[in-house]
This record gives structure tokens, sequence and C-alpha cells, in this order.
């Protein structure tokens, strides 16, 4: 009986995307997608087409179904029959905006308008528009001589070539009133499923992230990610998180049952954050959304120790007007086919260029030059000298085209230099002598980059004080060192330091001859600043761009957000899995399948975190081509320094490892480089199949057997071209 | 079992299908892994552990309506490798859940005897038969047929007078061995853990924990106060066990300030515990090879060898929902394959932990270092340091190798950077011995050389003066300029302090530009040390120390005991003046400025075997100073042996209070400044 009963359920979850499974009571197979419940006869309903899609919107709630082919999407809906949502819940999924506001103690709150608790404080005036509609929503809770918020806007809906455009206008907010606006949602339930479905959410978590709805998680809480990470210009806290990845791109993408879209934010995506839900966290619907944050709250100290503080809200609201593009596809996606469709957003939209060169190389990072405090101040410690990299490349050039980047050239050593990136450190070489490597290295096609800094400091540095970005607290940025172990403070720069630090050292750069720049943090690190040079992360995000997009050199960038998609050659550090968060399901090669063809895409250093032959192949998978930091002394010289993290590093014992890893690796990957990455499915249990558009296809096999393709067999741990 | 297979088979295609997207490929790590560095400190290395899945209950498992398809704060979790099993106390939900190692079965125990519900189930372990089942809330252990879950019987509260009258039997822990032997943990029992057959003989306690030194158990010991009745000090309770391969028992102590995990006898007497203590260990396992495996409260899974040396450490808090990101870890069990089974009661999960290559290197090398196979471990470990070259075990076992090789220098290099310094002096003895025994004429000759040519100077000075009379006129006259006279005058000090004292005092031999001159001296041979110890008997290196805070340090103290002297000397009718204070206080301490830094020097040369010369000899420049310091004092203010004592003691006392007066001043102006800005910063807003 016991088999029987196994073996019943067993079939069941084997047929779960269509039939509803019973599980202990809690879970349901059942979407609310793909059925129109408005009734376009009746006065409240506009109904509006364009092209193959169909907009209608209840004038009241503001509610709204879109059709495109044979699909439709909702604005956000409960099931009638789902009695376990309460209220609030209710109300945060199915009205349009959901608004969040800070007290004057710091306290945060919020109510979705149409709230029946909050039903006399918004006033809707719908207007109807040729291509969709407009709502000028009046929201007032209190009255004149209690009001605690007053906020008006017009929401607009518009149907576009690729779906439906929703944005924001005529923001305005009483300041009279003594709450402040802090965050607004704009529709988070849209398209939300039900429970256990066939279905994902497509993350740009790390490498990527999907998301499965058909099997519960031991997440409890949703997962929420803020867009280029949280502003260190606000709260002096640095990174709230040393391990996870930081959203580089603003977008996520849905499949649900028989169709699928995409959100991709056109404005407002430097205050976004991108919020993901399953079924059983705090209700049964899966939901996706992003909020906009106007306001924070901050820390304002007092006394000479900072022993007391009291958090109060951001006096003046970011400034900024959230636009979001809903790109509506009547099909089920891949993970493949939504990689394409972003590719061709950023292109379309002029957010994303091809490097000048593309090609699979080994990226080889020296340590040139280090510090650590002795007796009488800090000694430098040579790590590396320029004939050694000389020596090396010599040594390697035949193997694989190999690209070089210098870290701790400058004087001084690596630790205490920056923002000084120049000029060099004579115990590693004299400025002949680099000019020398570079020539040389040149001459068989090296590029040679040094490895820079322009927007940090580190704390202890010469800098002066007033060239030091300063947060809302009044007080001097200061972020900490992502490196394990090391203790290091860093300072920010203000955007005027950073442009004069740069223009200062081009003449040096340029003498040098070198290849580019290898920026490490001027591409990911995104903060507003609220003293010395006043300026907000949007326009920190302008003066970036202007400042790279002048040089005459590569740009190299590690880890970079989508704002800096146009002005790199190479990404560094590229992700090759996830944050691994408990809500995820697997991990995807997103990113690195949204810039193959357009982007060179190299690894973190490889032997500061060797994880064997599953880690080559996952680069080989990613199209991902492997970095390894050198040096020619053993790493057991950078004890007591804040390189300490660098544990193994010398090239002697290295050096096996890495022409056995590049002979792997490069030869399979320069069969598809400058190529697109079309397309990548699982052919076996663990053994995938990744294709270009060069018609190369790369079987990479992780599993434990060998597999057979086409008549060859890939041995279990290896890939292969066809 | 063939129906079993075939709903495996099923539920294996089901999770194929389910996981559309596979979870192959690696999560980008949630913590960072340490091992023990340079200095004792703990040093970044490669990571040794992925988290590669979690364990939980198939959700699709035929549970009834009213039972939970998920753990609910399970407490303790026994993995069976003889039948790939995950055995669970799955508290919350009143029942232990027997897994497969794929997470894609499940079968659940709720009754005892007499279908008696489990109400509080604390504790699992397995034998080769058996698994028993400790019950808090029940009173008991229960124990069930392996393999068909079947109940066998259940033990209570032993009949024995050994257990004593007032000991309760709340079990919450249990372990068994394949001789049916059970070792049980009861609840806030301080005697140590019951061990008992299967039978539910009691056997006796084993593992109590010592009773902290304290007054109160001063008291007790004093008098023989019996302490049944727990009114005086007691040891703290054991909180969870483990056996290994061989039987012997590791308890774990929580919050114990000294030794969380104790490595028991076969008599029950702690004969080992880690190297590094971590007050939240929960639960240990121990490997084939005797590595301990420890998991911590805070999030930590800490690995160590079999002689408690660590070898890893990682994990840590961690807000976010990161798979490998351990929240209240509650137990860890280890597979032959060195994989980890980590429970969560928290994320109620169990989290598998593969071992990365790195890992498996270090395994393999600590296991020849286990059995003293330095020889035949040396290229695993040779390994293990490309991988990290501050891989302190691995410099240990190399320079062990490198001893039996008879390479000295390599070893004597080795051992230094393993800060292995018993090691070092091992090898630097051989060498020296080498050096010595091949190069001792080169040592006797000159020595011989020097007596002699001095014997002849001597005879020669003897019979004919002039011969070396210009010399010694020069000499003379050198010792009579004001810099040169002054720096000779402390070996005056030295033989005779009280009347270089008194002719300093009254005759105005020596000045305070020669005293200051001195001071400095003082200060440099305190910079110096750092240099010219000798490795063995060097606790500072250049990297540790900083010549500023050195100066402080040493000048501060001195500069504050010549004031309060002064101070002191004045009130108690002393004679000495300040300048005489100040310049008797530094030539008191001739001994040490003459003598320390050829000592520095001569320790240079030695070993761990003559370390008594070395603490001879310091030790001789510390009494010969503080004697000069007394006779200083006593002949400076005048005073008589008893006011001397006395005065010495004020000085001391002065000292302090100054000390803490300066303390107290800082505090105070510390926080009048900061209430200053506070009312500013409050006015300008």
């Amino acid at each position: 009986m016991k088999f029987l009963t196994k073996l019943i359920i067993t079939i069941v979850g084997l047929t779960s995307v269509s039939v509803p499974i019973a599980m202990g009571g809690t879970y349901k197979l059942e979407s609310n997608q793909n059925s129109e419940t408005l009734n376009e006869e009746t006065n409240e309903v506009y109904t509006v087409t364009k092209g193959d899609t169909t907009l209608k919107v209840n004038k009241d709630t503001l509610y709204f179904e879109v059709t495109k082919g044979n699909s439709t999407w909702n604005s956000g809906k409960v099931l009638e029959t789902d009695e376990d949502v309460t209220n609030s819940r209710r109300a945060f999924i199915e009205s349009p905006l959901t608004v969040y506001f800070l007290t004057s103690n710091g306290g945060e709150s919020s109510f979705s308008i149409f709230d029946s608790r909050h039903e006399d404080t918004t006033r809707v005036t719908f207007h109807e528009e040729s291509e969709g509609f407009s709502a000028d929503l009046r929201i007032r809770d209190g009255n004149n001589a209690n009001l605690s918020l007053e906020i008006n806007l017009t929401l607009n809906v518009k149907i576009t070539d690729d779906g439906l455009n929703i944005y924001i206008t005529d923001l305005e907010e009483n300041l009279e009133a003594t709450n402040r606006l802090s965050r607004l949602v704009i529709y988070p339930g849209f398209d939300a499923s039900y429970g256990l479905v066939d279905g994902y959410a497509l993350i740009p978590d790390g490498s990527g992230a999907i998301i499965n709805y058909n099997e519960p998680t031991n997440a409890r809480s949703a997962l929420s990610l803020t867009t280029y990470d949280s502003d260190i210009g606000v709260r002096n806290n640095g990174r709230t998180s040393t391990t996870s990845n930081v959203l580089t791109l603003p977008m996520y993408a849905v499949n649900n049952l028989n169709s699928s879209y995409m959100v991709t934010i056109e404005s407002g995506s430097e205050y976004s954050s991108l919020n993901s839900k399953v079924a059983t966290m705090s209700d049964n619907y899966n939901l996706n959304y992003f909020s906009f944050t106007y306001r924070e709250i901050f820390y304002r100290y007092f006394g000479i120790s900072d022993s007391t503080r009291r958090p109060e809200p951001q006096e003046n609201a970011n400034q900024f007007l959230p636009n979001l593009t809903y790109h509506l596809y009547d099909d089920k996606l891949t993970y493949s086919e939504f990689a394409k469709e972003y590719q061709d957003y950023l292109l379309t939209n002029n957010l994303l260029n091809k490097a000048s060169e593309l090609e699979s190389s080994l990226r080889l990072e020296f340590l040139m030059s280090e510090s650590k405090p002795s007796m009488f101040g800090r000694e430098v410690i040579a790590m590396t000298d320029t004939n050694f990299v000389k020596k090396v490349c010599e040594e390697l050039k035949d193997e694989v085209n190999v690209d070089v980047s210098l870290l701790g050239a400058s004087k001084g050593g690596y630790t205490n230099s920056y923002p000084n990136n120049f000029p060099l450190e004579k115990k590693t070489g004299s400025e002949g002598d680099y000019k020398d490597l570079i020539s040389y290295l040149n001459s068989f096609g090296i590029e040679t980059n040094f490895i820079v800094d322009y927007i940090r400091a580190f704390s202890d540095s010469s800098i002066s004080d007033k060239d030091l970005a300063m947060n809302m607290s009044e007080k001097y940025i200061e972020s900490n060192d992502i490196h394990p172990g090391s203790e290091l403070i860093f300072n920010h720069l203000t955007l005027n330091k950073t442009k004069d630090k740069i223009n200062g050292d081009l003449g040096l750069i340029n003498e040098l001859n070198t290849s580019g720049l290898d920026f490490t943090s001027i591409g990911n690190t995104l903060y507003s600043s609220y003293h010395n040079q006043v300026f907000s992360r949007a326009e920190a995000i302008k003066a970036y761009q202007n400042i790279l997009g002048s040089l005459d050199l590569n740009v190299n960038l590690r880890k970079p957000n989508l704002y800096m998609y146009n002005y790199f050659n190479d990404y560094l550090e590229t992700p090759i899995s996830n944050s691994g968060f408990l809500i995820e399901t697997s991990s995807i090669p997103f990113i690195s399948m949204v810039l193959s063809g357009y982007k060179n895409m190299y690894s973190s250093a490889l032997n500061l975190n060797y994880l064997g032959t599953n880690q080559i192949l996952n680069l080989i998978d990613y199209n991902v081509n492997p970095t390894y930091l050198l040096t020619k002394e053993s790493a057991i010289e950078l004890f007591q320094t804040s390189s300490e993290y660098i544990f193994s590093s010398m090239y002697s014992d290295w050096k096996e490892e890495i022409i056995n890893s590049i002979t792997l690796v490069n030869d399979i990957l320069k069969e598809v480089s400058g190529a697109n990455f079309i397309n990548r499915e699982e052919i076996s249990n663990n053994v995938y199949k990744n294709t270009y558009s060069n018609n190369k296809e790369i079987i990479v096999n992780y599993s434990d057997n060998d597999f057979t393709y086409n008549g060859i067999t890939i041995e279990s741990s290896s890939a292969e071209v066809f | 079992m063939k129906k079993r297979y075939y709903v495996l088979i099923f539920s294996i295609f089901l999770m194929i299908l389910t996981f559309s997207f596979s979870a192959s490929i690696a999560y980008a790590l949630p913590y960072e892994t340490e091992t023990s560095g340079p200095n004792g400190e703990l040093v970044p290395t490669q990571q040794v552990y992925e988290p590669s899945r979690k364990i939980v209950i198939p959700y699709n498992m035929p549970v009834n309506e009213d039972e939970s398809s998920t753990f609910n704060a399970p407490e303790d979790m026994f993995y069976d490798e003889e039948t790939n099993s995950i055995f669970i106390a799955d508290t919350g939900n009143k029942r232990v859940v027997r897994l497969n190692y794929d997470g894609t079965d499940a079968d659940f125990i709720y009754y005892g005897k007499e279908d008696e519900a489990l109400i509080d189930p604390r504790g699992v372990s397995c034998n080769d038969d058996y698994l028993v089942v400790a019950d808090r809330q029940l009173e008991k252990v229960i124990v069930y047929d392996k393999e068909t879950l079947a109940y066998v019987d259940e033990i209570t509260r032993p009949d024995s007078t050994l257990i004593g009258a007032t000991s309760t039997f709340v079990p919450t822990k249990v372990c068994v061995d394949n001789r049916g032997n059970l070792y049980i943990v009861s609840e806030g029992n301080t005697k140590g853990v019951m061990q008992l057959n299967l039978e539910g003989e009691f056997a006796g306690y084993i593992g109590a924990n010592e009773t902290p030194s304290s007054f109160l158990s001063w008291i007790q010991d004093l008098f023989g106060i019996n302490n049944d009745d727990g009114l005086l000090a007691q040891g703290q309770s054991v909180s969870n066990i483990a056996l290994d391969s061989n039987g012997l028992v590791y308890t774990v102590t929580n919050q114990s300030a000294t030794a969380a995990v104790k490595k028991l006898n076969t008599t029950g007497v702690s004969i080992m515990s880690p190297s590094m203590n971590f007050a939240e260990t929960t639960q240990v396992c121990i490997d084939s090879s005797g590595n301990i495996y420890s998991v911590q409260n805070d999030g930590y899974i800490t690995i160590f060898d079999s002689y408690g040396s660590l070898l890893f450490r990682f994990g840590g808090v961690n807000n976010e929902e990161v798979l490998g990101a351990l929240k209240n870890p509650i137990a860890v069990n280890v597979t032959s394959n060195h994989e980890l089974l980590v429970l969560d009661r928290e994320q109620n999960m169990v989290i598998l932990y593969t071992p990365t290559h790195f890992a498996n290197l270090v395994f393999d090398a600590v296991d020849y270092y286990k059995d003293g196979l330095y020889l035949e471990g040396e290229d695993a470990w040779l390994e293990v340091l490309k991988y990290n070259n501050k891989f302190i075990l691995a410099y240990k076992a190399l320079a062990r190798a490198n001893m039996k090789k008879g390479n000295y220098d390599l070893a004597l290099e080795q051992f230094k950077l393993a800060e292995d310094k018993q090691g070092y002096s091992e090898a630097y003895w051989q060498i020296r011995d080498t050096w010595l025994r091949s190069n001792l004429i080169w040592i006797i000759v000159p020595i011989l050389v020097l007596c002699i040519g001095i014997y002849v100077v001597k005879l020669v000075d003897r019979k004919k003066p002039m011969v070396f009379a210009s010399i010694k006129s020069g000499f003379n006259r050198a010792n009579q300029t004001h810099t040169l006279g002054d720096f000779t005058y402390i070996f005056h000090y030295m033989r005779r302090p009280r009347d270089a004292t008194y002719e300093m005092k009254y005759k105005g031999k020596t000045s305070v530009i020669g005293a200051t001159i001195l001071y400095l001296f003082f200060v440099v041979i305190q910079i110096l040390q750092v240099y010219l110890k000798g490795y063995l008997f060097n606790n500072t290196n250049v990297y540790d120390s900083n010549a500023l805070e050195i100066i402080l340090l040493s000048t501060l103290p001195l500069i504050l005991l010549v004031i309060c002297n002064y101070f002191v000397s004045n009130v108690t009718d002393g004679e000495g003046k300040f300048k005489q204070v100040y310049i008797g206080m530094i030539y008191s301490l001739s001994p040490y400025l003459v003598l320390s830094i050829p000592i520095f020097l001569i320790s240079n040369v030695l070993t761990y075997n003559e370390q008594v010369i070395y603490d001879v000899l310091i030790w001789f420049t510390y009494i010969w100073s503080g004697i000069n310091i007394f006779l200083t004092i006593m002949e400076l203010h005048d005073f008589t042996f008893w006011k001397a004592v006395k005065n010495i003691l004020l000085t001391i006392v002065c000292f302090i209070l100054v000390i803490a007066f300066a303390f107290i001043l800082y505090m105070l102006a510390y926080q009048l400044v900061g209430y200053i800005i506070s009312v500013c910063q409050e006015l300008a807003l």
C-alpha cells in the first residue's frame, strides 16, 4: 500500500505541470494568467489596441489586462478562491502603486492605494490616451490640520512595440506633511502566478539565476537586491554583503505557463531594488518587482566618538522618475532566448558596444610590490620585477595569447598608494624598465595594462580631506576591502578629484605607451556625496561615463554596472555563478550570453580560489577566460601586509597548472572568439551543449560518466568543441 | 526492497525532470576559509568545502495531512555509512526521520514502546544493528532495529546506587558503539557522560568537566565539602558526545571557556583538546584518520587534525539566506570521502559540503604526518604548499622530513616558517654541532692567541712600563673628556654603585648630558634587541614592532619613575636633587646597558638546550641593576635600608597613582569635549 501511495505521488509529481498537487493543503497548481476578467462593455473599462497588442483597463482601480497574440498578462490579481491572503497583501498585489514613507523618527510604513483601509486617501483622474492611458493620482493621508503625507503624480501606461511602457511623471510631494516619501512600487503583482507552477524567474544575480516556481523553497524571506549596490553615501556601513554578488543589470524576466515577459528599467535604475519572492513566503504568489527609492534613513551622529546617533529621513528626495518597459512574449522563452532578447534591447538602445578587439586569451596579473609596517614606517617589498614579467610572458606566449596587468606598480607598493597610481615603484623596475617591458610585450602583441583605482583612497593615505566624498552623516565615506582577512578601509574621492587624478597621470601613462588601464572600482562603485563636492548617484554615472569616454586607451572594468557597458573592452572578474541564495534554483551564464561577441570576459584570479577541474569547465561553459594573479616571490612574503588574502601566487608553483588549464580553456574558447553565445541546453544529466553564432558547439561534460555526442566521446569532466 | 527500488528510480526521474536547470555549477561561496598561519593568526586559505546541495524531506513524501513535510527545529543527526542513511531527530515534529543520502526517500518514526508517542527526541545514534533515540521528556532512550525501524527496547533511569541519589535521567544526546556501549548525555548532569550497556546497566560516569577554579571551589576543597547537592561551584555539564572509529569518546561542552571539546581515553580521562578553543561548539564528529570536525552556534565549521591543530575554519555569521551559510548548525557528520553533512536547526535542513581538491590534498598529507611518515608525505605537503604558501603545518611536516634526511639548513628555514621554535632549536643544534666539529680549531686558536696576547701585553707592561705608556696616557686623556668620561663612568658604577653615587652627588662626576646620552642608549638597546636577539629568544620581529611605540614605552615609565622618586624623596626628607635622581637612575642600569647587547648576541648561538645560560645572564643583569637602583637611592637620599625600601614602595604607589590620575583626567577631558561638541551639533541643526 505504501508503495502504491508513493508511486501515485511520484506520477503526480511527474505531471505536475498540469494537475493540482495536494501538498498538505498548502500548495495548489493554479495560475491566474490567461484569463480575461475585464468586461469592456462596462463604462469602467477603457480598451485600446495598437498592432497586435490590446490593453484593457478599469478606470477606477487602474487594474489592466494586456493581450498580445494568444497571451494575456494582468496587472496583478488575487485569486477569488484564495482565502488565505491577508487584506494588506491583497491590496499590495492588486494596487497599481504602493507608497512607502518615512516617519520623523526614522520608521518606515507603507500603504497600497485602493487598499480598503486607505480607500479615501487616493483620488484618480483617468485620461484615455491613444496608446494607453494615464492617471493623475492624488495620494493624501490625513487632513489639513494633521497632514501626514501628500503626493501627486501621473501614472502612465502605454503600448509600445515591445509590450508596455509604464512610467511616472509629474511627481510632486507636499513638504508640509509630516511624513516623507521613501519608496514607490509600481504594479508589483504584474502577472503574478499562484502556488507551484511550471514557470521561472530569471534574475541577473551574479552570472544569472533561475528561480523555479515548480518546487517549494527553504528560503523564508523574499530576496531584495539593490541595483548597483546600496549607496554608501547615505549610510556609512560599506557593502551590505561581501559574499553575494551585486545586481549590475536592472532587469528581470519571467516565464509563466505559455507566455513570458522581461522588465527593463529605462529611468531610475540607480535608485531601484529588485524584489523576488515565491509562493509560501507571506502569501502564495510568485512575485517579482522593482521598488524605487526616493529617500533613505541615515544616521546623524553626535559627540566626539559618534557614541550617539539618531536615525533621520534623508532631507531631499532623489530626483528621478521611474520608467519601466515590460517586454511581452507570446511564448515560453528559455533563458537563452531571454539573453538574446536582452542583448537586442541593449544594442537597440545603444547601451552596449563591441570591444575594439575580441580575443580569447590568458590574463596574467602581476603583483609588483606591497608594503608592510616595519620598525620605522612602512617597508616596500618587491614581489615581482619587470624582468620577471618579461620572462613569464616569454615562456607562455607560444602556448596562448597573453594579456598582462600590473598591480601594485605604484610607488610605495600596492597598499597605501591609492589613489596615487603613479609614479612607479623603483624596487620593481625603473621607468625605463617599464617602458622596455611594455614595448617588448607589445612587439609580441601582448597588451600591458596597469591596475588602477581612481575613486578609492586608502584611509591613511595622504590625500587632502577636501578631496574626499562625504556622506549624509557628514562623515567621510568609508568602505571595507572585499578581500578576505583584509582590514583595509577605503575613503572615496569626489568626482572632481577622480577626474584630476586621471588627467594628472595621463602624461606618464602615454609616455609608458601602455595598452590600457584596468579600473578596479569605477565600474562597480556608485555613491553620492553630500559635502565637499555634492553629487548624486545619477550625476556620478554621467561623470564616470565622461571620464572613461574621454580616454584614448583600452579600458577594462571589474564587474561593471550596465551604465558602463559602452565604455570598456574587457569584463574582469566575470561572475561564473550566482550568489547561491536559497530562493535561487540554479545558476546560468546570463551575463556571458548577453556579452559574448561584444566583450572579452575574464575570471577572477583562479589561483586564489582554486576549485579544480569543475572550475575550469565552468569557465568554458560560461565563455570566460582565465586569470591568474602571480608573483615572483613566495606569497609568504605578504604576511602582515594588506594583501594577506593572497596565499599562493608564486609563478613557479602555478606554471604547470596554468599551462594545463589554458590548453583546455583556450583551445576551446578561441574557436568561439567573437561569436555570439546563442543557446545553452542540458542535453544529459550534467552535460551542457552551448551553441554559438559561428555554428560551433561546445559540449561541457560535468558528469561522472563519459558522454557521446556526434559519435565522439567526451570524457567525464571534460569539454569538446564541435 | 524491490518496491523501494522502483520508488527510488521514479523519484530520481522526477527530480531530474523538475530540476530543469541542473545544480552542477558551483555557487559563489558565502564564506571564506581560514587556517592557522604565522604568529598563530588565522589567515585566509583556499576554499576547502563547497556547499553542494541541501537535503530535506522530499516535498511529495506521503506524510499525513496534519504532518509536516519539512523539519521543525531538528536537534541531532547521525549519518550511517553502512546503509547510506541519515537519521534526524526532528524534535519539533516529535519524530525521527530516516532519509536516504540523495534526499529522495524518507521514513518516519513516531512511536516507541506500545505505541507510546515520541515527545521530545533530542539525540540519535546507530551502530551496526540498532538505532537509539534519546527522548528528553520521556526520559528514555529507545532502541530500534536500524533496518526495519521496528521498536526493540527502551532504557530508562538505571537502577544503580552509582548513579547518584539526586541525579536525574534526562537524556538529550546518545551514542552507541558496536560493542553495545551506550553513552548518554543527561541534561544538567555535571558528573559527566553516563555509560550503560544496551540492557540498561549503568557502568559509570566519564568525562566530567572539572570544577572551575574559584574562591568557592577553594573553600570546597579546603573543607572537603561534598557537592552532591550542587550548592557550591560545579563543573559545566557535557552538552554533546561523539565516538571515533576506535570507540574513543569525545565530549562537547558548549560555552566552555577553556576546552569545549575533549578527547577521552578508555578510562574516561581527557587526553587532548584542540589547540584553539571555540566556546560555541555544539557538536563534533571524527573521521577514520582522527580528524575532528566541529560546528559552532555562530555558523562556523572548524576542522582540527588528530593532534588538535587547527586545519580549517569557515562559515560565520551571514544574515543572508544563502546555500552554505549556516544559521544555527546543531550537528555534523562526516563520510568516508570527507563530505560533511551539517544539520541547521534554524534553516531546517541538512547541507552537504563536498571537499575541494585542496582539502583532499591536506587530508592525505595529514594522514602521513599523523603516522610519522614524514618522508613519505613530503610530496603531498609540497603540493599543499603550492596552493597555500602560508600553510604552517606543511612547513612543520617538511622540516621533519628534512631533519630525517639530514638537510638541517632547509629544516631550519622551514621550522622558522612553521614557527616551531622547538624544531628550530633541534635543527640549529645539529647545524651548530656539525659546524663546531669541523671548525672547533678556528675557535680555540683565536681564543688562545687572544689569551696569550693579553698575557704578553701585561707581562711587557709590568717589565717595561714605558712601552705602553703613551697608549695609556692617551686613553686617560680621552677618559677625562666629558663624553667618554661620562660613558666609562658606568663601569665604575657597576663595580661600586654607592661610591659612584657619592662622587656623582658631591664631586660632580658625570653630567646631565652624559646621562641623557645613556637614556638614548637605553632606547637604542630596546630597538636593537628586536634585531639582535636570536630567533629562539626573540618574541617579536621587525614587522610587529614600531620604533615610536618602543621609544614611548621604554622612556616614559623611566622618566615617570624619576619624577615620582624625586617627589616622594622630597616629601620624605631625601637629599637627592632632581638632576641627581635623573643621572642616578640611568647609571644604576649600567649592568643592563653594558651587558645586554653581548647577551643578545650570545643568544644567536644558543639553542633551547642552553636556554638556562641565556636566562641566567639576562636575570643577572636585571637583578644587578635592581640592586644598583636600591643602593643609589640609599646613597643619593642618605636613607637607611628600611627607609630606602619605604621610599621605593612609595615611589611605586606614586607611579600607579600618576598613571591612574592621568587616565581619569584624559577621560574627563574627553567627555567634556564630547559634550561641548554634542551641544554645538544640536545647536547647529
